[in-house]
């Protein structure tokens, strides 16, 4: 795991720095648990170490678009890492349903940006833009995708480099199908792209179709997340309880990568 | 058991498939259920009535085959409520079986029990991968500190646009609006906390003010509108 963090341009001490974190988490998960057998403590290293690197741009929120308070963690996070990077990391929130996505920017601030996607073509129009508020949050760009397609598109018009999927909702039919196929169409063009499977839908066992019949019905979202995630985190994404029935004793993922960062930062600011 | 005068008369083929049953998660163990005892786990169903006028959401921590303890939630149905009451004193104790055949009466909780059978026999509870599974009193933990269910309610009309009345944070008192008429925020109050501070000797306006709290760009606002008056 250590060894694909080295082609990431970040000082050589900060990166040890991340790894040391990360390899102190897994230490917190219990042996033979989920938590120990998805790395998740290696995972919020790894992820530390990535939103720090100055090579990594753009911070993508993959949202169920269903709460108002999904985006939280992510801004924080950037806030944090932009501490003690040169250039600011950029953070946008994607996710399923246009008028979700115009609301949420609304109440919180963010920048709505309306698109259109042309099947045919596969090209992305931005029709809109509107920014609901100054200062940082009105800097982070929430968009709303009709389905993957164009949600894959939104990535790529960014420039995605690290993506977390969000809570629970759609998971199986927007969160991981977009970050699968942007993973894939990445590595297709040589690019770098770092994705973190998070969210409630990681720690359930739901059946895509929920038919509630035959073998193996259960544990889809697990293994969505297993076939595309750089890092999987345990259970919903902030509650602590969930995420200890997982085998992480502690805290929830989502206080969990912001403590990762914090502590990385600070790590940093020392050296 | 007697057999037809046909199946005597038929000779023997082998069964060769002879593999247990597909094993599915339980708190932490992967279990070939075959009987109602093999079956332990903490996990939701949701219900709804014939009339559709209400719905159900119940929580069973099931160990062994048998119901530690049972969160009945109901919305939409005054009748229900006396149900789910009823529902709190029946289920546990019973096993998974026998939940599914009481003499209760209401549709939302006997279609949420069914729908939590499906749930549970099939491996997809929330406590599948957790070693021992969750302590009795781990479906409180669906109600937050204040032990009050979750519970959205909003309006709206073509004509004139939306209300928030009740939000998971509280009951909504103000909405704030945006120079285009827009919503960008609410202010509520939290119920849980207000009965707390009332309880603790508080009077009604200082409870009150204790259990406020806004959301969104509330401050932000043009105008302000009670949800309930304006």
């Amino acid at each position: 795991m250590r060894s694909g963090l080295t082609s990431w341009a970040l000082p050589s001490r900060s990166r040890r720095a991340c790894e040391a974190i990360g390899e102190g988490l897994q230490a917190f998960c219990i042996p033979g648990s989920v938590a120990d057998d998805r790395k998740v403590g290696l995972g919020h290293g790894n992820l530390a170490a990535r939103l720090l690197s100055e090579e990594t741009e753009c911070f993508a929120f993959l949202a169920g678009h269903e709460s108002y308070a999904a985006a939280e963690g992510a801004i924080k996070i950037a806030e944090m890492a932009n501490k003690v990077r040169q250039k600011p990391l950029r953070v946008i929130l994607n996710g399923l349903g246009k008028d979700a996505a115009k609301i949420i920017s609304r109440i919180n601030g963010f920048t709505y940006v309306q698109t259109q996607f042309d099947y045919a073509t596969g090209e992305l129009k931005i029709v809109s833009e509107k920014r609901y508020s100054d200062g940082v949050r009105g800097g982070v760009r929430c968009y709303g995708a009709d389905d993957v397609r164009e949600g894959v598109a939104i990535l790529w018009k960014e420039n995605v480099d690290i993506s977390i999927t969000g809570n629970s909702t759609n998971p199986t039919r927007f969160q991981h199908p977009v970050a699968g196929t942007y993973k894939k169409e990445r590595v297709l063009a040589g690019k770098k792209y770092f994705s973190v499977a998070s969210g409630g839908g990681t720690g359930r066992t739901l059946h895509p179709d929920n038919m509630a019949a035959g073998p193996a019905s259960y544990g889809m979202t697990d293994t969505l997340g297993r076939m595309h995630s750089d890092a999987q985190f345990a259970g919903s994404s902030s509650v602590p309880a969930h995420v200890e029935m997982m085998g992480f004793l502690g805290m929830g993922n989502n206080p969990m990568v912001g403590a990762s960062v914090a502590v990385a930062v600070a790590v940093a600011q020392a050296m | 058991m007697i057999y037809t005068k046909e199946v005597q008369q038929m000779c023997c083929v082998a069964k060769g498939a002879n593999h247990a049953n597909a094993p599915i998660p339980e708190e932490g163990k992967w279990v070939h259920a075959k009987e109602i005892k093999d079956i332990s786990g903490l996990t939701h169903g949701i219900g709804w009535c014939a009339p559709q006028q209400g719905c159900c959401k119940l929580t069973l921590n099931v160990k062994d085959g048998i119901i530690e303890e049972a969160l009945v939630e109901t919305l939409g149905c005054s009748g229900m409520t006396h149900s789910a009451a009823m529902a709190s004193e029946i289920l546990p104790g019973k096993t998974l079986l026998e939940a599914l055949n009481t003499d209760l009466v209401c549709d939302a909780i006997n279609t949420a029990m069914r729908e939590l059978f499906l749930q549970i026999v099939y491996g997809r509870t929330q406590s599948a991968f957790s070693e021992g599974g969750l302590p009795i009193g781990g479906s409180l933990e669906d109600l937050g500190k204040n032990l009050r269910s979750q519970v959205g309610t909003m309006y709206g009309t073509k004509l004139k646009g939306s209300r928030y009345l009740e939000m998971t944070e509280g009951y909504c008192t103000r909405m704030a609006l945006d120079a285009d008429n827009e919503v960008i925020g609410y202010e509520f109050v939290n119920l849980g906390k207000l009965m707390d501070a009332l309880k603790a000797g508080a009077t009604g306006p200082e409870a009150i003010e204790k259990a406020k709290g806004t959301y969104g760009r509330f401050k932000d606002a043009v105008k302000y509108i009670d949800p309930r008056k304006e």
